[in-house]
């Protein structure tokens, strides 16, 4: 029990040395611009600079995009270049990983779009009601309904992006409180399984830097429904 | 408490009243023994359930205790402070210069994307709509999408009436459209299909006033059912009132980009 919780403790100070070697680039900046990052704004300067080139590199491809602005509070939808949806969200929480990277491996992770490989959500992607021809007028005329309105379900949709970024939307309204409590032990049991898989093949657990975003589920279903399969994402941290 | 006969009348009931009495005292002893005895058992069982229920839940607080330090372990890094101030050195104001004038351009890269004439946006989620003029809303409103259903005919084929998403543009603009009935909207109501060139496939004025052409056979138009308005209940074409389909058809040229998401 002592060696998990000290392999656990240590993972995520290995995680993050592995971003900072694996987004470095020592020929990128001159010593300079590598001193002249220390400096706040400069950095700060510098990170909306990779943000505005991923999106314009973004806005190459003719799909619907997702742009997550954290410092500003801002998350859109977009194509070609083209605010289709924007809104401001509640609340965010990003990991600590990427908020104590080493500035210049932050800057290289974010200059250019990652890819969303899997999601996963609670919601249908495409909500499709399969509809059998009715044989005749009577059958036809039984058929007849108006969909159903009734908005039941928690919203929560997760990203799993390539560089191993995991986006998290969840709904900032109430939560039924038993759909949460099933989801909580739904994640941790899934982080438990991955955790004890690596433990049994003597490797260093895995470990993946969030992203959690609350907003309004009606967002939250725009953004899902609109986005493509392997959508491209661009993040401004 | 039965009373005690008294002792001065005979001997043998001296004894026999004592002996009651001790008796009784015993008695009373022995169901005091048997209460404080129920009540130790008892409690020992609701401690051995908080026991229990620890050693259950031990592993799930461990755990928890374990992914809450892998969460928040990196807060332990702390800052380093740098004294190094750009306004030092005049290499570092002209680097944040450049930087600056990058950002101006980069942004007024992205600022061009947005279409100066008019267009409308369309999000086939909420079934919304907004006209806009450059960076100017003009109107919004409600409408009506695809309502996902996949239709299956008796000879298996399929029909999936869903809006398109992306950037499509208007490829015609009609007034008083007549609607040409596909194969589907035969089958969808039960009646047979009829030829192409019959009668029966033009159907007029369920379409609205106007029609504006997406291309593929999917149009922006009106509606005789304005109740469903806002809801997902179309064949794929988006529905509009009367209103907005007015004032749409009018603002918007052939040409002119329709964003649905």
């Amino acid at each position: 029990m002592i060696l998990v919780l000290g392999v656990v403790t240590y993972t995520p100070f290995y995680n993050l040395k592995k971003f900072n070697s694996l987004y470095s680039d020592s020929l990128k900046y001159s010593v300079v611009e590598k001193l002249a990052l220390k400096n706040h704004e400069y950095f700060e300067l510098k990170k909306h600079e990779a943000y505005l080139k991923s999106r314009l590199l973004a806005a190459k491809s003719d799909s619907i995009t997702l742009s997550i602005n954290i410092p500003d509070s801002i998350i859109s939808i977009e194509v070609q270049g083209f605010i289709l949806h924007q809104v401001k969200f509640k609340k965010a929480k990003v990991d600590f990983l990427l908020s104590k990277a080493n500035k210049e491996s932050l800057i290289t992770f974010i200059e250019t779009p990652l890819t969303i490989n899997t999601d996963f959500a609670t919601i249908k992607k495409e909500p499709v009601v399969y509809k059998k021809a009715p044989k005749d007028t009577i059958e036809a005329a039984k058929q007849i309904s108006v969909p159903d309105t009734v908005d039941y379900k928690k919203v929560m949709v997760k990203f799993y992006l390539d560089r191993d970024l995991i986006i998290e939307m969840k709904q900032s309204e109430k939560k039924p409180h038993k759909g949460q409590l099933i989801y909580n032990i739904k994640e941790e049991s899934e982080k438990l399984k991955l955790l004890f898989k690596d433990l049994f093949k003597l490797k260093i657990p895995e470990y993946h830097p969030r992203i959690q975003i609350e907003l309004d589920k009606n967002d939250i279903k725009s953004f899902y429904r609109a986005l493509p399969n392997h959508a491209l994402v661009t993040i401004k941290i | 408490m039965e009373p005690i006969i008294s002792p001065v009348i005979h001997n043998d009931l001296e004894i026999v009243s004592v002996n009651k009495e001790k008796g009784l005292v015993f008695n009373q002893l022995i169901k005091r023994i048997k209460n404080i005895g129920q009540k130790l058992i008892e409690k020992l069982l609701v401690k051995k359930t908080v026991w229990i229920l620890l050693i259950v839940a031990s592993p799930v607080f461990y755990f928890y205790l374990l992914f809450f330090i892998q969460d928040n372990i990196l807060v332990t890094i702390l800052p380093v402070k740098s004294e190094y101030s750009l306004n030092d050195d005049k290499t570092y104001e002209q680097l944040k210069k450049n930087t600056l004038n990058n950002l101006v351009l980069l942004q007024q890269k992205l600022n061009r994307k947005t279409p100066g004439s008019t267009y409308l946006v369309i999000n086939s989620s909420t079934n919304e709509f907004k006209l806009y003029s450059g960076i100017k809303e003009i109107r919004k409103g409600i409408c009506s999408t695809g309502s996902y259903t996949l239709l299956e005919s008796s000879d298996n084929k399929q029909w999936l009436f869903k809006t398109p998403r992306g950037v499509l543009r208007v490829q015609g603009k009609t007034e008083n459209p007549v609607w040409i009935k596909p194969d589907w909207a035969f089958i969808e109501e039960g009646l047979p299909v009829p030829s192409k060139g019959d009668n029966s496939r033009y159907e007029y004025g369920s379409l609205g006033d106007y029609a504006l052409s997406l291309g593929n056979g999917y149009l922006i138009h009106g509606t005789l059912y304005k109740r469903f308005l806002g809801l997902p209940v179309t064949h794929g074409c988006i529905r509009l009132n009367d209103e907005d389909l007015e004032e749409i058809y009018k603002t918007l040229n052939i040409g002119s980009k329709v964003f649905i998401y």
